[in-house]
């Protein structure tokens, strides 16, 4: 369905636009990637025509970093200005979602983002659902862009 | 001239990382100023020189519907531009404001040069 | 903020009746409305977004014994660890009563739709909205100990 593009096109256009942090997709070579070991996951619920949770995943480094990129101030710690920075990317990308698919006729809405902070969190949606990510590297470190969806 | 600047949004950290976007823009942007809600944005609005507003949409107390409403209402500040800071709001608010007084809208994520485009020509 | 209380009530009613009659669980409400939890440890959190008229986000967090019994109940077997079965059974919890929210709200003229749910797990996390939300926290008692269900809504 080229879901991946969408989440990876929504993503670049959030970095090229407002993070100015250059960021690069990996594809998936057939080998399979190192899994992204998140300290801190940005989720937001989207719902409609397709339901599901998009997450934006970032080992501290990265997040501390896109938060300084975006602010334009030092960050050194992951605190409320990491959280909706980070949170405000998921609400963006999934923004791009929705309007590349209202592009193909399907609607759906946003929920709001909420942010998880921690050692070893891992998230994961209902078993039967599909699920695509996108892994960037950047000059901070990796870090993905996952959506898991079932169409209503 | 340099020209200053509200940002309107409930969000400290959004109201930041727009700052920083309109620095970017390399536009002549004197003081950048901020405000909470829309009650708060008038309140700057009566009190400070203020050439341009970026408003979001959704606040509390006063959101960005009711601040244009409100806004237009009062001689000493309706013709000051605002112009509406979206996310993946439909058409149909971006319209409402326009009717209300909204000169356009910045659909986020924006770009330095779409910055530019839309309020270069008021520089 | 009266609007607040009837949701709280109605929803401190629905997660009861969802336990008694799905969950074959006696739960009872452990004390007053919360507006901050700290860290959450070695504990699992369902959650399910809510979107349209109104956003906002259902969560409900669960400490791992408390995870493994709702799911043995819910599912009709032992469970030892946080596996996909638990982790689909907590995440059907949050789907109810996001579902019920929906409902609670919706007789306000609202129009909502549930997000698909998800579960968060780990050693240690604290879980939190955008700031601009309204949140209130409920605190139950299970007899394998406390969980809480999180509402926050966009102002």
């Amino acid at each position: 369905m080229g879901l991946e593009n969408y989440l990876s096109n929504a993503t670049m256009e959030v970095f090229a636009s407002m993070i100015f942090i250059d960021i690069t997709p990996e594809s998936p070579s057939g080998e399979p990637m190192p899994e992204i070991e998140p300290n801190l996951s940005s989720l937001i619920g989207l719902a409609g025509d397709l339901k599901g949770i998009l997450a934006i995943h970032c080992p501290s480094a990265v997040a501390l970093g896109v938060t300084a990129a975006m602010l334009g101030m030092e960050v050194t710690e992951l605190d409320e200005d990491v959280k909706d920075a980070i949170g405000e990317i998921a609400n963006m990308v999934a923004g791009g979602l929705k309007e590349s698919l209202a592009a193909e006729d399907k609607k759906i809405e946003l929920a709001i983002p909420t942010t998880v902070i921690g050692k070893s969190i891992r998230t994961s949606g209902l078993s039967g659902a599909t699920r695509a990510m996108v892994t960037f590297s950047s000059p901070l470190g990796r870090f993905g862009v996952e959506l898991r969806f079932i169409l209503s | 001239m340099a020209k200053n600047v509200l940002l309107v949004d409930d969000s400290s950290t959004m109201r930041k990382i727009i700052s920083r976007s309109l620095r970017q823009a390399g536009l002549d942007f004197g003081e950048i100023y901020e405000a909470g809600d829309g009650q708060e944005a008038l309140a700057m609005l009566e009190k400070e020189t203020i050439d341009i507003v970026l408003s979001d949409i959704n606040m509390p107390n006063m959101n960005g519907i009711e601040f244009l409403r409100e806004k237009s209402n009062r001689p000493a500040i309706k013709d000051i531009p605002v112009f509406m800071i979206s996310t993946e709001t439909g058409e149909d608010i971006i319209g409402e404001a326009k009717s209300l007084g909204a000169i356009g809208a910045l659909k986020k994520p924006f770009t330095p040069d779409k910055v530019n485009e839309v309020l270069g020509p008021l520089m | 903020m009266n609007s607040c209380t009837e949701i709280n009530d109605r929803l401190i009613e629905s997660t009861i009746e969802i336990f008694t009659g799905m969950v074959m669980m006696d739960i009872s409400v452990a004390g007053e409305p919360m507006n901050k939890l700290g860290p959450l440890k070695k504990s699992i959190t369902g959650m399910v977004g809510l979107a349209g008229t109104h956003k906002g986000v259902l969560a409900v967090h669960f400490p791992k014994q408390v995870a493994l019994a709702v799911t043995s109940n819910f599912l009709g077997m032992e469970v030892e660890e946080i596996n996909e079965d638990v982790q689909d059974a907590i995440g059907e919890i949050a789907n109810m009563l996001g579902g019920n929210l929906k409902t609670i709200l919706s007789d306000r003229g609202k129009d909502i739709q549930l997000s698909l749910p998800s579960t968060i797990f780990g050693d240690e996390y604290a879980f939190s909205s955008q700031a601009e939300v309204d949140q209130v926290i409920l605190p139950f008692q299970a007899p394998a100990g406390l969980f809480y269900v999180e509402v926050e809504l966009e102002r």
